[in-house]
Parts: structure tokens; C-alpha cells; sequence
């Protein structure tokens, strides 16, 4: 299988509900684990506070280079990441994160200050799976990660909103 | 006047000369039998006129114009000939002589006509050579000036997004850290520390909006704002605005409520400038809302072409003689009790207004003192036809706009593609342009440019396709080809295009 057409696939399957199920099935019960790529570590903290009461861990890269290193080694079930940043800007870290044959699978989510429609598009087409723009509103956040991890921990109290809110947004999809 | 005839047959030159004295002119007449030795005087450039055979000892046919024309291209040259209808007398006028004279017929009057009709002829010539190099010139100083315009403009816009990135980080931080330390995620705080922690929270997401009006406008004025418009549902784009409304309703202890009528169809429309324009209309609706009112969003069906969208408040009102002053830029009202003391730059509104219009939707406000306003807007719902009818009536009013619509046709070779290929066509449009997809795999382009700038256009769609192919993990995005259709003005277009140019309903294709 070719590279390109692995992605065509990956990217098939992501669109589709049965994502999920398959990776939970992948990856059993363990903790799903983030990278988080920002060069701003309260921006990282922040999440890692955020997203730990989840039971989702996260851990945090500071630079463009040490993102792609550590996706490389760690293969963490999900990337969220900054776009300018020093020592390999986002879309240099995109594009060898989806050119590397044992990265290119993981979903990536674009985090940034930038909200230029433009940027967006051109960041969908390199290959990340969301844009998103800081600020983001937590529960907005969380519920684009549940669509490619499974959130193994919701509060009582959160989780029928949470659900609703998905089947919405799953409605939406489709 | 100074004449020079370069003429090899001293019989003819007598004939000519003879014809001269016998005219009423004052004339400084100059004879010379070879070509070589004519273009050798000193002097050539002072003569008013050059007649010249075409059969000389060195020269032969044309080439004897031909040079004495490059050696004085000001002086007007008439040519001598031998024969009546003279393919080569005539070819000699196309190449630059003025005027051929059969020396057979040549006597005072025709000669001293031609003479003086070919000096006015070459006069008139060289003023209109003057002044083509003149716009010529001042064509190309008109585009430098352009280019360097267009790449200061482009550079003020990469520093203000720059900027605005910048300022955006550590807002994101601040806002972050007082809605995680407000959650008790950090340990315990108390209800007033929390009522705090939120309003930090909330100033900080003003801050950001500021920052977007403020980039908004800038795009606006500069012309570089793009708007991809596309048929989209109505709960889509309440959806991605609803979360951080509702926290701010919270925040500021308003009730918000949305009400969206169901089954509505799809609007036509660019689903985040419209998510502005409810952000925009919302805040301000919470800012001027009574203490503990209710601020309300819905969202109806008003007829078969247009769905409105409705924003209420239950404040103080806008008195009559303001209503119109509140659209304007940094407008601010003094007047009446803002019980959530928040000021904006006065922006929002007025950004409002323009997005509203882009998307070919329009605002109103009514109001009623102590009793609250209503914020309405339009958008057209999405149809085959309809959308591109009102896009050309749109188009009609718009000022400063060129009055003319161009068709430009665009289809791709990968249909697995083409849905890409269909979003990058609608970022790329400028918004007085309209994206029609025809077919799934074949797009009408309604272009509103002058014709000549059609080529540009072109150019541009390849340059991005070409941009966007290098930087595509999968391989270049799939070939497409562009041809440019017919030019009309708009009310002309209205009338043929409207009916013969369909969008294809999404579902057929997202196959």
C-alpha cells in the first residue's frame, strides 16, 4: 500500500463513526495519551490541567523538532498542536509527521492563535484532521478530541450534556 | 521649406524640380542620385520633406524607404514611382512612407498636395507616437505603483495578523488559568472569588473579540477579506457560537435562550462571518439587556427566499433619531445605563452590517425605549437558481464595483477530489464573486472583473492550485481545467445566466 493512498483510506475512515469504535478496540482500555506541541508550556499546562481530570494524559513538547521527535518515539494517540512556533513551525512538523510512515496515522489537531480562513484551508489540505482557534471553549475542545480518543473518564454531572452535544455534532457529520 | 529628392534619372529630377519652382511654396530644394550619399548629408534631419524613387543605383524596391525612414523618422517620406497602382509604392506607405507619387502625374498641384498632406500626415504620426510612449509610460509607472502597493498592503496585513497572534496567546492563557482555577481544579474557591475569576475570564474573551473586529475591518477596508459562501444548516453555525455566548450570558447573569424553527432548509452563506455576525449582535444585545433580563436568538423562516435571524434584548432601547448613527464606525451611545459597563471599540456593529451584506443578507433594528431592540437579519436559502438570481440583483447594488459579470468554467479530473477541489475554488473567490458547482466535478465561476483582467484570474487559480499541490502530503491536488466564458453586463446576465445556470443540490454531490 502506498503512502498516499494509506492516507486516502485513514482519512475515509476518520469521517465515519466506526473511527472510534476501531481505535478503542486498538487500544484497549489504556489512557489514551495526547502530545501536545506548543512552545507556550502554560498554554500545555493548561491543557494537561484541563484534559487530566479526563483521564486523558498529556504530554507536552515545546518546540516544532522535539514534537516531531517525540510522535516519532512515543506514538501518542493524538497530536494537538501550535502553528508558530520556534525550531520547526507547525506546518514543517504537519507535513513530516503525515510524510513519516509510523506518524502519518495519528490525528492531528491545530491549535492557533491564527484565524485566517485561508490558513485553515491550507492546514486541512496539508493533512490536519481540525483547526481549531485560541481561544477555544473547553467543552468545545474536549468534544473534537472524543472523536478520535475515547474520553475514558466524564463526570456524572457533565455527561449528559457531553452526549447530547455529540450526537448532535455526530448528526452533523453525517 | 527644405525638400530632398533622392532620384537616380536626372530627367525625372528636372520634372520634379521644374514642378516645385512652378508651385507657390517657398522652397530650399535638394537633389542627390544615391541613396548612400542622400542618408550621408550632414544636414538630412532639417529637411521638411524626403521624396525618394524606389529604383536607385544602390538600393532597390522597399530597402530604400526602409532606410531613410530608420536614419529620419521624423521627416515625412513620399515615394516616387514609375507605374500607376504600384503594388510596391502601396506596400512602402504600410512600412511608414506617407504617400507614393506616379511621376507621370507628378505637376505643381499634386506634388505641393501630397507634400503638404503627407507633412500633416507625419506631424499628427509622431504626436500620437508621443503620446502612446507617454501612457505606455505612464502605464507601467501605474503598475509598479500597483505591485508595490499590493505588497505593502499584503505586508500591513501579515503584521496585523502577526500582531493579533501575539496578543491572542497570552489572552488564551489568561482566560485558561482563571476558568481552571474558577472550576476548583487547582483547590477550593469561594463564591465571590469564582464570580471574579469569571469575569477575568469573560473581559479576556472581549479582549479576543476586539482583536477579531479589529482584523475584520482591516480585511474589510483592504479588500483581502475573503467569503466562502456555501449552502449550510442553520444549527451548524449557532453551534460553534453557542458555547462561549452562553457563558457569557452566565457571567453577566442573563438569560439566553435560542430558538431555531424546525426543519428550516439550508442557508447560502459563509457559515463563520455568520457566526460573527450572531457573536457581535449577541454581545451587544448582553451588554444593553435590563440586570437579570433575557436576551433571545431565533432563528425563522420568513418566506421562500430568505430564513432571518433575530436578536432580542429587553434593555433601555435606542431611541428613534439614533437608529441609524449606531451602525456607524466607533459609534458609542452615551446615553441610557449600560448595566455590564464593557465597551467595545464600536466596531461590532458595523462589521455586523458589511458581513450581513457580503453574504447578500440585510439588517435591520427596531426598538422601542424601556422596552428593549431587535436585532434582525437576513440570509437567502440555498436554491439551484434562486441563489444565483440573488446574487446578480445583489451585485447590481453594490457601489464601486466593476459593471460587469465574466463566466469562467472550471471542472477536475479526480471526482474523488473534487470536494477539495470545490473548497479551494471558494476560498480563492474575492467577495463580489460566486461559486457555482454545476456538476460535482464542474464549476461556473461568476466573475465580477473587467474582461481584460480575466487572464489575471486565470493566472491567479493556477498559481494557488499550484501552491496548494506543493504543500499536500497526498500528492498534488488533481488537475483542473480553466476556460473563460463569455463576458455581460449584469443586468444582461440576470436576464440570460439566471435561467441557464443551475448550482447543483449538495447531495448529488457528496457522492
Amino acid at each position: 500500500m502506498t503512502s498516499a493512498t494509506a492516507i486516502k483510506e485513514h482519512t475515509f475512515e476518520r469521517t465515519t463513526a466506526k473511527a472510534v469504535d476501531k481505535l478503542q478496540q486498538a487500544h484497549g482500555h489504556m489512557t489514551p495519551r495526547i502530545l501536545c506541541i506548543d512552545d507556550d508550556p502554560d498554554v500545555s499546562r493548561s491543557i494537561q490541567l484541563r484534559l487530566g481530570r479526563y483521564g486523558l494524559e498529556v504530554h507536552p513538547a515545546y518546540f516544532g523538532t522535539q514534537g516531531f521527535w517525540e510522535a516519532t518515539t512515543n506514538h501518542p494517540n493524538l497530536i494537538i498542536m501550535d502553528l508558530a512556533m520556534p525550531n520547526g513551525n507547525g506546518e514543517f512538523v504537519l507535513s513530516s509527521i503525515r510524510a513519516n510512515a509510523c506518524t502519518q496515522h495519528i490525528p492531528v489537531i491545530v491549535l492557533t492563535g491564527m484565524r485566517d480562513p485561508k490558513l485553515r484551508k491550507q492546514i486541512l489540505s496539508a493533512g490536519a484532521d481540525e483547526f481549531l482557534t485560541k481561544p477555544v471553549e473547553f467543552c468545545d475542545l474536549l468534544e473534537v478530541i472524543s472523536r478520535y480518543v475515547k474520553v475514558p473518564e466524564i463526570p456524572p454531572e457533565e455527561r449528559s450534556t457531553f452526549e447530547k452535544r455529540r450526537r448532535r455534532m455526530r448528526r452533523r457529520a453525517q | 521649406m527644405r525638400i530632398l529628392l533622392i532620384e537616380d534619372n536626372p530627367g525625372d529630377a528636372e520634372l520634379v524640380s521644374r514642378a516645385l519652382r512652378a508651385s507657390h511654396e517657398q522652397v530650399d530644394f535638394h537633389s542627390e542620385s544615391r541613396l548612400e550619399a542622400a542618408l550621408a548629408r550632414p544636414d538630412l534631419e532639417s529637411f521638411d520633406i524626403i521624396l525618394t524613387d524606389l529604383t536607385l543605383p544602390d538600393s532597390d524596391g522597399l530597402s530604400s524607404v526602409e532606410h531613410v525612414i530608420e536614419r529620419v523618422p521624423t521627416a515625412p517620406v513620399i515615394v516616387l514611382t514609375s507605374l500607376p497602382n504600384d503594388e510596391v509604392a502601396i506596400e512602402a506607405i504600410r512600412r511608414g512612407a506617407q504617400d507614393y507619387i506616379v511621376k507621370d502625374h507628378a505637376n505643381e498641384y499634386t506634388l505641393t498636395r501630397s507634400i503638404r498632406h503627407s507633412i500633416e500626415r507625419q506631424h499628427m504620426w509622431s504626436e500620437n507616437e508621443r503620446l502612446l510612449a507617454d501612457v505606455e509610460e505612464s502605464k507601467h509607472l501605474l503598475e509598479n505603483k500597483n505591485a508595490k502597493l499590493q505588497e505593502l498592503c499584503e505586508a500591513a496585513q501579515q503584521s496585523i495578523d502577526n500582531i493579533s497572534h501575539e496578543f491572542r496567546t497570552p489572552l488564551t492563557v489568561i482566560i485558561e488559568y482563571a476558568s481552571i482555577i474558577s472550576e476548583g481544579i487547582v483547590g477550593e474557591v469561594n463564591d465571590e472569588q469564582r464570580r471574579f475569576l469569571d469575569v477575568i475570564a469573560d473581559r479576556g474573551n472581549d479582549l479576543n473579540n476586539m482583536v477579531n473586529d479589529m482584523l475584520d475591518v482591516s480585511r474589510l477596508e483592504s479588500g483581502v477579506m475573503g467569503i466562502s459562501r456555501d449552502a449550510h444548516d442553520v444549527e451548524e453555525i449557532l453551534e460553534h457560537v453557542e458555547s462561549s455566548l452562553m457563558r457569557k450570558a452566565q457571567v453577566r447573569q442573563v438569560n439566553l435562550t435560542t430558538e431555531i424553527e424546525p426543519d428550516l432548509p439550508q442557508v447560502y452563506c459563509d457559515a463563520e462571518k455568520v457566526g460573527r455576525v450572531v457573536i457581535n449582535l449577541t454581545i451587544n444585545a448582553l451588554k444593553f439587556a435590563s440586570d437579570r433580563g433575557n436576551v433571545s436568538i431565533i432563528v425563522r423562516k420568513i418566506s421562500d427566499e430568505e430564513i432571518e435571524f433575530s436578536v432580542t434584548d429587553d434593555g433601555h432601547g435606542i431611541p428613534q433619531d439614533k437608529l441609524e448613527e449606531i451602525f456607524q464606525r466607533f459609534s458609542q451611545l452615551g446615553s441610557g445605563p449600560i448595566y455590564h459597563s464593557t465597551k467595545g471599540f464600536g466596531l461590532g456593529l458595523n462589521i455586523a452590517q458589511t458581513l450581513v451584506n457580503l453574504n447578500f443578507g440585510e439588517m435591520h433594528v427596531d426598538s422601542e425605549l424601556q422596552k428593549g431592540s431587535t436585532f434582525r437579519f437576513t440570509l437567502p436559502i440555498a436554491h439551484p437558481t434562486g441563489t444565483v438570481k440573488r446574487y446578480l440583483n445583489w451585485l447590481k447594488l453594490q457601489p464601486e464595483i466593476c459593471d460587469a459579470v465574466s463566466t469562467v468554467n472550471v471542472s477536475c479530473t479526480s471526482v474523488e477530489e473534487a470536494d477539495e477541489v470545490d473548497s479551494f475554488l471558494r476560498y480563492l473567490v474575492r467577495p463580489y464573486d460566486l461559486v457555482c458547482r454545476t456538476k460535482p466535478d464542474q464549476w461556473t465561476l461568476l466573475v465580477n472583473t473587467p474582461r481584460f483582467e480575466l487572464e489575471s484570474v486565470k493566472k491567479r487559480i493556477i498559481n494557488e492550485h499550484e501552491f496548494l499541490s506543493r504543500n499536500r502530503p497526498q500528492g498534488p491536488l488533481s488537475e483542473i481545467a480553466i476556460k473563460i466564458g463569455q463576458t455581460q453586463v449584469i443586468e444582461d446576465a440576470i436576464g440570460s445566466l439566471v435561467d441557464n445556470l443551475a448550482i447543483a443540490p449538495k447531495e448529488t454531490c457528496y457522492v
